[in-house]
């Protein structure tokens, strides 16, 4: 059996996940300290891709990295190109799942006390020894339940996925774009050897997710 | 609490609003001709009802266009078919054997070619099915073909033994990409995703795209696309229909996109 | 050490203008909620910055608008005890004290902590969780944890009023000895006016963010200057003076040169005093030490007094001339 698509499928939701990481930290940092008509605003924009059909979303990725739109072109200069590669598939996990990190992580910083900061800053602590010690520490299981949820997402993202990098074995296939595919072609076999991949890998990772949030908690 | 209760109240009556619109189409008390064609038939059929309606504005038609072998799954599963086009014998063939056909109806209505279609600019300058032959060998080249549930895919594979290539080493190299439907892979090409695509002339034409290479009888075998009478709907007026896409008026529109009628 | 804040600052509520200058080792912030106290220690400690003015600690200047210096708290050497002691939560006692020091190796920061919490009395604390302290308890380690970074003063924002009333007469004591040990200066603020008494020398009353009045604590608790002041302290018997007389008391004071009079509600006798005034109780309001009567005059003015519980109180009460406090506007 091709074992591509698991490869695959790991290696997209694990990089996705990681950009999703840190990308969301970013943000609900940041967009915490503004004002709050701008920060609603970007509360709603940042959630869209949750709301929206994966349909959709894959829609207007293909709208602006489709190697017809002139950023697509662009980038196909310099040898970047989102659509039919397997790193495509990163930019949609990615942009698919980045709401459900985001919110839960701007959540955990909402309930964050401020006067902790102002107590290391009086302490001497830096800004951003503060952020990664006090901040980070006290929001780590939301942190990190928002870190499984899109990792989760991201690697059983099919609808976005599938209209940017289609179905390509040995390149680009995922397991759900391959599952659905066997499926098509009556190749009842492989479509159930992916799904029993897929369940196994699932249990595994919510075994960990679980085990890690006893540990936050128990300390 | 209140408030709460009355936007969600609010927000159902909404979507039941448009459920009823939904249910609209089916239960208009006329007769309806449903007719399951063949992907790559989309535009020509669309064509020829809107002719036939022209003269017979009592009859609703309703057409589904989706690969040949959904639309046998479908009518498998029990959907209401009157007239069902194939792109591909096969199918027809287990239409037949399961005993949806209405007897003596079955004809071969069409026949089309398998092409090798380029995007705009043809940037790796495909030629011919033997150029392209060897770009899949030496893992040079994004083709899209259909797959193995799609006429035009089963064709690329006929295409395929005739070069003596191996599908699954091809799929190692990562030189295949698979559509669910001929229209899939058409856009894929007009998108300029992949390199080039096997497709019908009859895709190829209606978007535009650039046919470098025909495939031959030697290769893949004709192209017929079988018609007949299916016993799951329940029109009446079916049959008229039918001939009418048989005669001659239709028989024009079908080559001005390229099919040959036969 | 020397602390001067002559700063301003508006906010949407209120306005903030204050100027303070203290060298006592240590000086009380007393006054209501809401009186800017809070908003003192942070401009201090450099977590809000004001709209103009100077602030120095000794013979460093932290901030000066007109010079634009502002040094970023990090930098001002201020320990700040917050009223929620804001110990950081993920971290042990032994952390939250060593967390700070940087560029320290181990050896150094054991030794350091292990002073410290010897001093605080929290050795047997240190691998304990903030969630597992008592309110005592994070009260001292947050104490330590401040004073682990060698600050010039010390700022303690209501350090009691989170704790039990049947602890804080201790706690009170032991961490006005512990400040004393330290040899810092420090800053407290409160709203409770038997604290600030009792933990400093020096009090600035504040009302609305401006400064009221100010004085050492044995002059200003028992004879404040202002109106204002006397009111702040607790003392509601004020009463105007006109030609040395308190008309509604029926009383001349002959030469009394200040427009307005208190006079502290236990400075009464029920027996006997220079001046008396007629009146009938309109209610008592009965404590465990001490009753605490609202009597009346003849024209309706009240008088409030306290006495000890069990002494009588007739149709007349008595006070002295020195129990006068002269009062401007």
């Amino acid at each position: 059996m091709d074992l591509f698509p698991l490869h695959n499928s790991l290696r997209i939701a694990a990089i996705s996940s990681v950009i999703v990481f840190f990308l969301s930290i970013f943000a609900a940092y940041y967009i915490r300290r503004l004002p709050k008509l701008l920060k609603g605003v970007l509360d709603v924009v940042l959630t869209l891709p949750l709301v929206l059909p994966p349909t959709v979303v894959g829609y207007f990725l293909l709208l602006v990295f489709g190697l017809r739109r002139p950023l697509g072109v662009f980038l196909d200069e310099y040898g970047i190109r989102f659509v039919m590669t397997w790193y495509g598939g990163v930019l949609s996990a990615a942009v698919v799942s980045f709401p459900l990190m985001y919110r839960t992580v701007r959540g955990a910083f909402e309930s964050y006390d401020e006067t902790l900061s102002e107590a290391g800053r009086t302490l001497g602590m830096s800004n951003t020894k503060i952020f990664w010690r006090v901040m980070m520490p006290y929001s780590r299981s939301g942190i990190l339940a928002g870190f499984v949820l899109s990792f989760a997402r991201a690697l059983g993202e099919y609808g976005a996925t599938s209209m940017l990098i289609g179905y390509t074995p040995g390149r680009t296939a995922t397991i759900s774009t391959t599952v659905y595919q066997m499926w098509r072609t009556n190749n009842d076999e492989a479509a159930l050897f992916y799904v029993l991949i897929n369940l196994a890998i699932s249990t595994v990772v919510l075994l960990i997710a679980n085990l890690l949030e006893k540990k936050t908690r128990r300390s | 609490m209140k408030k709460i209760a009355l936007v969600l109240i609010t927000l159902m009556a909404f979507s039941l609003l448009f459920a009823e619109g939904a249910k609209e189409t089916a239960t208009s008390g006329q007769d309806e001709i449903i007719v399951f064609a063949a992907a790559s038939l989309t535009d020509v059929m669309d064509e020829i009802i809107t002719l036939y309606k022209a003269d017979h504005p009592d009859v609703n038609i309703v057409a589904n266009y989706d690969s040949s072998g959904t639309l046998r799954t479908q009518i498998r599963e029990g959907a209401p078919c009157d007239i069902f086009i194939s792109a591909a014998q096969l199918q027809m063939d287990e239409m037949e054997a399961e005993g949806f056909v209405v007897e003596d109806t079955r004809v071969d209505l069409l026949e089309n070619q398998v092409t090798l279609a380029v995007g705009e600019g043809n940037r790796k300058g495909i030629e011919s099915f033997d150029q392209l032959a060897e770009l899949l060998r030496n893992g040079d080249v994004l083709l899209a073909i259909g797959n193995s549930d799609v006429p035009v895919g089963q064709y690329t594979q006929l295409i395929f033994d005739y070069y003596g290539l191996d599908e699954q080493e091809l799929n190692s190299l990562g030189v295949l990409t698979y559509g669910s439907n001929v229209r899939e892979v058409t856009t894929q090409v007009s998108e300029l995703s992949v390199d080039c695509g096997i497709i019908y002339s009859t895709d190829a034409f209606s978007a535009g795209l650039t046919v470098v290479d025909a495939a031959t009888p030697e290769m893949c075998g004709q192209v017929i696309y079988p018609a007949a009478l299916i016993n799951t709907g329940s029109s009446t007026t079916s049959s008229d229909f039918f001939e009418f896409i048989k005669g001659d008026e239709a028989k024009a529109v079908f080559e001005s996109v390229g099919f040959a009628r036969l | 050490m020397n602390v001067i804040l002559d700063v301003e600052k508006s906010f949407p509520s209120f306005n903030f203008s204050i100027s303070y200058s203290s060298d006592a080792s240590l000086t009380t912030l007393l006054g209501p909620s809401g009186s800017g106290k809070s908003v003192f220690l942070r401009i201090l400690a450099g977590i809000i910055r004001p709209d103009r003015g100077v602030v120095r600690i000794g013979d460093r200047v932290l901030f000066d608008s007109e010079k634009g210096i502002d040094i970023p708290p990090q930098k001002r050497r201020v320990g700040y005890l917050f009223q929620n002691y804001a110990l950081f939560p993920t971290m042990n006692v032994y952390k939250n004290m060593t967390i700070a020091l940087s560029g320290s190796s181990k050896k150094e920061k054991e030794t350091l902590a292990d002073k410290y919490a010897t001093l605080l009395g929290i050795k047997h604390l240190l691998k304990r969780m903030p969630a597992m302290l008592s309110g005592g308890e994070k009260q001292r380690v947050a104490l330590a944890r401040l004073l682990m970074m060698d600050p010039d003063i010390i700022l303690l924002d209501e350090p009691f009023s989170a704790l039990d009333s049947a602890l804080r007469e201790n706690l009170r004591n032991e961490m006005r000895t512990l400040i004393e040990k330290s040899g810092k200066t420090a800053i407290i603020v409160t709203h409770d006016m038997e604290e600030a008494y009792y933990m400093s020398s020096y009090t600035y009353l504040l009302e609305n963010g401006s400064v009221v009045e100010h004085g050492r604590n044995d002059i200003l608790y028992f004879t404040p200057s202002t109106r204002r002041g006397a009111s702040l302290l607790g003392i509601r018997n004020i009463k105007e003076v006109q030609d040395g007389l308190i008309r509604d008391w029926n009383i001349d004071l002959g030469h009394f040169k200040h427009p307005f009079v208190a006079l502290r509600s236990d400075a009464f006798s029920p027996s006997s005093g220079e001046y008396h005034v007629d009146c009938r109780i309109r209610r008592i309001d009965e404590g465990i030490e001490k009753c605490h009567y609202v009597l009346v005059t003849e024209g309706g003015s009240e008088i409030y007094a306290s006495f000890d519980r069990g002494v009588k109180v007739g149709e007349r009460i008595f006070f002295d001339e020195k129990s006068l406090i002269g009062l401007s506007p």
